[in-house]
This record gives structure tokens, sequence and C-alpha cells, in this order.
């Protein structure tokens, strides 16, 4: 038998929750600021730092520029034509003088010179690097950095003449660099404590947003089908944008409590004004029976049949007086303490006499059980659950009902081993009106789904519970649960 | 974090450089297939070095197109170290035909049958004389008010190179009309790119400089963004300083032809077509004409005899 299913709880669709989305976008667009912040600082700061270094350079080039170009300017025609080799730059740079790590070189078809000092600060091989890295750059600039954050500017000028000639290459280290990336990593430092505090102050905005949202599903599903008087929503403290939504929502629930009066007032109405007749038809189709000796064979089966109909009719409308009396808070179910067994022992006679299948019990030899509980609606229960398992049985396919005290409870099982009920039904067959798909009632009866609905609805007002577990093909098994007071 | 970040970036600059390279190799080899290179040109050119050789280099590539076009002929650019390098070259046969200015043509022309004027800049050329313009009242104080240019004297002033008609020999004539002495100059400093004069006078390195102005406009020589820290202290009277000169050859000649050619193109040069404005913007001329009576020959004649009345023109080295 599958496990015992006692309330319906559907498994509610994971979707995307409206704070988390704008958590979510909220903090793209952070991020997403944050790293476009960083990416156009940092290529501002390198074009400004260019286009700064470079007119720097221009101008600063210019003194020892001057001092060559002037050189050049004094050479005679024979020495000009015969220019140029390394000899040539070296005396063209020899009247140079720079200081602060700043260099200046010639290379050109004679090789690379530099001006004097140069190669304490680097290498022959390092300077014709970043001579034909800056020959080689647009407008002759260039920003050359090491590993170790050790940069330098180049500015390239060629000099008067062809490849002979070559370029004026004046060199100055950054010495500020450094302190440039020291700034970048500052700058990412602020921003990534921006997008931290951001996110909290993003996540802590959230939550108080949407409180009222969550105040409101608290307050909704705190609300039940039988309890409308209570589902009106608080406007109280509402957010303006909310506001439209809540009393909208009171309303509809107004005209819900309205409509559900009214159809509750009819049912009960509907139901009290038919069984006086009822009974009376009932009553005289059983005088008519008695004293019918003279009666036809036929005549008398259909006197039966019309009065099985009405009594049947009789308790669908006593079952629907119940509901409506119980949705109305009306239904007055005790609980008290009463003996257990004569409450059972008088359902069984009930039973035994309303249905031919054999029904059996294991109450002889048990002790007197005192339970909290209403004993009029516990029979009543039980002759519901006993029927249903006669109607989904064979004629003669046998009926238990067995009790099982426990320390504080005690549990009544009726069994019966019928057609069964699907387990994806089981959790539908105590909703009103409502059968289990998948089984078949037999030629002759009828169901108005309200049984096991009433069998739930008087235990839970009993404070007990009523649960099921079934086999399709085996049979099927409800159990009902009371407090337990004492065990003799 | 900081180290990886510019390990990155300079991979991306190192890739970018690459691609770059690349892109310029391949422009480069596409130059070559479109100029042929084989043959040998025509004519060659040279310019008087007056200013840095990327700007010669710029203008070269506007002119060569435009006479090449006009004339049919293969011209090539020949860069001169100096001015006496350029005016050598010309003398050896190394180039065809060269841009030159007065003090130039002075060396080149004067009493040299083998070389003649082939057009002549139309007139245009004034020599200014600039001050920074935040010690121009402290400068114009120490003139002695009897001349224009004798607010030149006690001061530092920049000239360009040696051999230059415009910034040197130009002036030079100035002041020996006004009768300043040359060597009433403090100081005095030649710098053959004359388009660096305003940036050393901005900067204060000295306090005057002749620059030149080649269309009528003082301030065409001087850098935007030192406009407003200089100022015009003097300027000239309208007149020519630049024309180009080719060495003689017979009149049935070949070279005598094709350079005939080069003196039409450069003649029909008019600065209200937009192309041929782009031309002469190059160096800022308004047109070309033909050389006469005036220009260059008196000028040069009066050239000599300042030369010849002073002894010789001085360089800054003389003071």
């Amino acid at each position: 038998m599958s496990e015992p299913v006692s309330m319906p709880s559907p498994q509610p669709a994971k979707r995307w929750s409206l704070a988390r989305r704008f958590l979510l976008i909220s903090l793209t667009v952070v991020l997403t600021q944050s790293l476009a912040s960083l990416l156009i600082t940092r290529e501002l700061r390198q074009i400004f730092l260019r286009g700064f270094l470079e007119k720097k350079l221009d101008r600063q080039a210019i003194a020892p520029l001057k001092d060559v170009n002037d050189q050049l300017d004094q050479l005679t025609a024979e020495q000009a034509k015969r220019c140029c080799t390394i000899q040539d730059y070296q005396r063209f740079l020899k009247p140079l003088r720079l200081y602060d790590g700043k260099v200046g070189m010639i290379v050109g078809n004679g090789g690379l010179a530099s001006t004097r000092g140069s190669h304490v600060l680097f290498s022959q091989t390092h300077l014709h690097a970043l001579a034909d890295r800056a020959v080689a750059s647009p407008r002759g600039f260039a920003m050359v950095e090491n590993d170790e954050h050790e940069a330098v500017a180049l500015k390239a000028i060629k000099l008067p003449g062809g490849a002979a000639t070559g370029h004026f290459v004046y060199l100055r280290p950054l010495y500020s660099m450094p302190l440039i990336h020291a700034q970048m990593m500052i700058k990412l430092a602020s921003e990534l404590t921006l997008i931290l505090l951001t996110t909290a102050i993003l996540i802590i905005a959230a939550r108080r947003i949407f409180k009222p949202i969550r105040s409101i599903s608290r307050e909704l599903s705190e609300i039940e089908l039988n309890t409308l008087q209570a589902a009106t929503l608080s406007t109280a403290g509402a957010p303006v944008e909310l506001l439209p939504i809540l009393q909208e929502f009171n309303q509809m629930v107004e005209r819900l409590q309205l409509s559900a009066s009214n159809q509750k007032q009819f049912a009960s109405t509907i139901s009290h004004e038919f069984r006086t007749p009822l009974t009376v038809i009932s009553g005289f189709i059983q005088s008519v029976l008695n004293r019918g000796e003279s009666l036809a064979e036929q005549q008398r089966n259909a006197l039966g049949i019309a009065n099985q109909e009405v009594l049947r009719l009789n308790r669908m409308l006593s079952d629907l007086l119940d509901l409506s009396r119980a949705d109305n808070h009306q239904l007055s179910i005790r609980r008290e303490p009463f003996d257990l067994m004569p409450s059972l022992e008088h359902g069984l006679r009930l039973a035994r006499a309303a249905h031919t299948n054999p029904i059996r019990d294991n109450l002889k030899g048990l002790p007197a059980l005192e339970v909290i509980g209403d004993p009029d609606r516990l029979v009543q229960c039980i002759s519901n659950l006993i029927g249903n398992a006669v109607k989904y049985s064979a004629p003669d396919s046998p009926i238990s009902l067995e009790v099982r005290p426990n320390p504080k409870t005690v549990r009544l099982i009726v069994e019966d081993q019928g057609q069964g009920i699907p387990a994806d039904q089981l959790e539908r067959i105590f909703e009103r009106f409502t059968r289990a798909e998948g089984v078949s009632i037999p030629k002759g009866q009828s169901s108005s789904g309200l049984g096991l609905s009433i069998v739930q609805m008087l235990m839970e007002a009993m404070g007990g519970t009523v649960t099921v577990r079934s086999t399709v093909g085996e049979g099927s098994q409800f159990s009902l649960e009371l407090p337990l007071i004492t065990q003799a | 974090m900081g180290s990886t970040m510019i390990q990155v970036s300079r991979q991306l600059t190192l890739v970018a450089s690459i691609c770059m390279g690349l892109l310029i190799t391949s422009c480069k080899e596409n130059n070559n297939k479109s100029v042929p290179t084989s043959s040998p040109p025509d004519l060659r050119l040279a310019e008087e070095p007056y200013q840095s050789q990327e700007v010669i280099n710029q203008r070269m590539a506007i002119v060569i197109p435009y006479l090449e076009k006009a004339t049919g002929l293969r011209i090539d650019y020949v860069p001169a170290i100096n001015y006496e390098h350029s005016h050598q070259m010309l003398r050896d046969g190394d180039v065809d035909l060269i841009t030159i200015g007065l003090y130039g043509g002075f060396k080149l022309l004067h009493n040299n049958p083998k070389v003649t004027p082939l057009v002549i800049q139309k007139r245009s050329f004034r020599s200014i004389l600039i001050a920074n313009s935040a010690s121009l009242e402290n400068i114009q104080e120490r003139g002695d008010g009897r001349s224009p240019l004798s607010i030149v004297q006690n001061q530092s002033v920049g000239f360009g190179s040696r051999a230059s008609g415009s910034t040197f020999l130009q002036p030079l004539l100035h002041l020996h009309q006004q009768e300043v002495p040359f060597l009433s100059i403090s100081e005095c400093f030649h710098e053959p790119n004359t388009n660096h004069l305003p940036l050393l006078v901005a900067d204060g390195s000295i306090d005057l400089a002749f620059i030149p102005s080649l269309s009528g406009d003082p301030l065409q020589a001087i850098a935007p963004e030192v406009r407003d820290k200089v100022s015009v202290v003097w300027q000239s009277e309208l007149s020519r300083n630049d024309f180009v000169v080719t060495a003689v050859h017979p009149a049935q000649s070949l070279k005598h032809e094709q350079l005939k050619k080069v003196a039409t193109a450069l003649l029909a040069l008019n600065p209200e077509r937009p192309e041929h404005q782009r031309v002469l913007a190059t160096w800022g001329y308004q047109g070309f004409e033909k050389p006469n009576p005036s220009f260059p020959k008196q000028t040069l004649q009066k050239v000599a005899d300042v030369h010849a009345s002073t002894g010789g023109f001085p360089t800054c080295q003389n003071l």
C-alpha cells in the first residue's frame, strides 16, 4: 500500500522573485558602471598622459635638438656629403648636457650614439631598442615601461637630410609612473569597495522596499476559504503603489463574502426545506409497504426502490446541511471525553444492518478506551467509511474495523479489499464533490462526493485526523485517529 | 591583481602593435607596388632645410605629385642636410632644381652664370620680429627709439640658419638699413628650424627672434598654442625672398625642356583653385612669377653691395 496521505499540499513552481530580479539588475548596472568607469578612466588617463607627455617632450626636445641642428647647419658642403658616421653623431651630441636621467641619441645609418652618462642608466642594446621603438612610433612618440614599472617617454625627430643623418631621439624617465600605477590601484580598490557597499545598500533597500509585499503575501497565505470574514488586508501604512491593489482586493473579498453567504444560506434553506417533504414521502411509502399485502410484487419492488432513493436523497441533504452548517460555524461538534466502545458497537450494528458484506472487528478483548470527541459524529464517520468500503467492494468482500490503541491516541482502521484508489488520486478524494478518477461505482450505486470531505471535516472538528493508504486491486485503508484519555 | 591587469594591458598593447606593424608593412608593400622605383627620375628637386625634415617631407608629398601630374615627368625629392649641402648638390648636378632664399641665391647666383632663377615667389614675404608677450614691456624700454629694430640691442636674439635668407640675411639687411649694429646684440642664436624660433621665444629661452612670413600673415609660422605668448614687435614691408633656381642648360636640351615644364607648372599655380591652393599652402606662398629685373637680380646686387661695404656678413659666432 502507498504511504498515507493526509492533506493536499500542491508544490509551488519555482519562479523569479521580483526582489531578486531588482537586486540582480541593480547589481549588474552597478558592476557594469564600475567596470566601464575603470576602463574609461584607464583609457582617458592613457590618452591624456600620452597627449601631455608628447607635448611636453616636443617642447623639451627643442633645446637639445637645436644644438644638434646647429652642428649640422655648420657642416661644410663636403662634410655634409660625407655625413654621417658614428663619430659624426658623437660630435653632434657632444655639446649636449642632459641631466636627471634624460638622454639624447642619434640613430641612423651610422649607428647609434648617445649623450654622455647614458650608459650608466641603459645598455647600448636597450638604447637601440628604445630608439627603434620611438622611430617606428606614430609622430615619433612612445612610452615604454618595463616589468619594474620603470617607464620612459621618447620622442624621435628626423634630422635634416636623408637616412644618413637619421633621427634625434630624446628620452626622459617617467619617475611618476609608479605613482600613476598606485593611483590606478587605489581607483580599482575604491571601485571594488563601492561595489560591495552598493551591494549591501541594495540588499537592505530591496528588503525595505519589498517589506510591504512580503507582509501582504504573509497575510494572503493565512487566508482560508472558510474565513473570508478575516480575509481583508490592512491598508494602514501601505505604500501608495500598493494601495489601489489592496483596496481592490478588499472590495473583491467583500463581494466574495456576500456571494458565499448567499450561497450557504441558499444551500442551508434548500436542504432544510427538502427534508420535511422527503420524510413525509418516505413515511407514506413505508406505511403503504407495511400494510400493502394486496400489492403486486412489481408494485412492491417499485415502492421499495422509491423508498431507497428518498432515503439516499435524505442522506445527501443531511450531508449538505452539515457542510453548510460547518461553513457557517453553526455545526455543533462536541469535544468531550466519552467511552469509545459503545459508539463503535453502535456503528457496527448500524453497518451490519445496512450492508450484507461481512464486517469483522477486534472489539472483543479490548480494554475500555476513553477518548475525546463527539460520539454521535464518530458513529457518523464510521458509518460513512464502512458505507464507502462496501460501495467499492464486491458484495461478499469482507470489511474490517480494527481498533489500535496507542499511548496518546487511538487509531480506528476501516479496511476493505475492494478496487483501491490510484496514488495520484489520494490527495483529491477529500475534496468536496470529488470522486477519484479510475475508480468505478457498482451498478445501481451513486456517489455525491461529499462523504469523505464530511469525515475529514468532522474528525478535524473533534481534534482528530483522517488518513488513507490504498493499493489499486488490493483495497484501501482509512484511519481515524482521536486523542486518548485513559486506557483501562 | 594590479600587476595582472598591467600584464594584460601590455599583452593587448603588444597584439595591437603587431597588428599595426602588419598593417603598416602591408601599406608599405602596397605603396611599393604602386610606385615603380626602378627607372631613374627625370628631375631631382631639393630645398634649403629651413624647417624640420618631417615638414619638408610632408610638403614634398604634395608638391611632387602635382609637378609630376602637371609635367608628365618623374621627379624625385632629395633631402639636404643643410643649406650648403643643398647648394652643393645643385653645383654637382645631384639635383636639377632647388628652392632657395635670398642668401642662398646670393651664394649661388651672384656672379655665377651657371645657375639661373626659374620662378620667384609672388611678393608676400615679410621679415617679422617677435618677442615674448610677458617681457614685451621690459624689452621695449631698452630700445633707444631711433629705429624700430634698435629694440634688439642688448637682447638675446634668435635667427634662423646662418645661411638662411629669410631669417638671417633679411634681418641683417634691415638692421643695416636701420643702422643698428649687429654687434649691439648681446646674445644671438642660430636655430635652423625656423618653426622652433617662436617656441624658444614663448618659453623665454630668447628675448626676440626673426621669423619669416611668406603669406603676408605675420603669425603664419607661429604654432597656434603659443600665439598668445608672443607678440609681433616689428615687421618689414612686403617683399620677396624665395625662388627656384636651376643649373643652366643649353636651350635645345631635354633638361631645359623639362625645367621649362616645371616652371610652367609652378607659374600655373592659382590660389583660387583648391587643388593648387593645397600645393601653395605647403609653402605658404601666394603663387609664383617669372623672374624680373627687380628680383632676384637687382635685389642680389643690393645684397652684394651691403656684403662688400660691411666686409662680409657676420654670424652669431662673431659676437
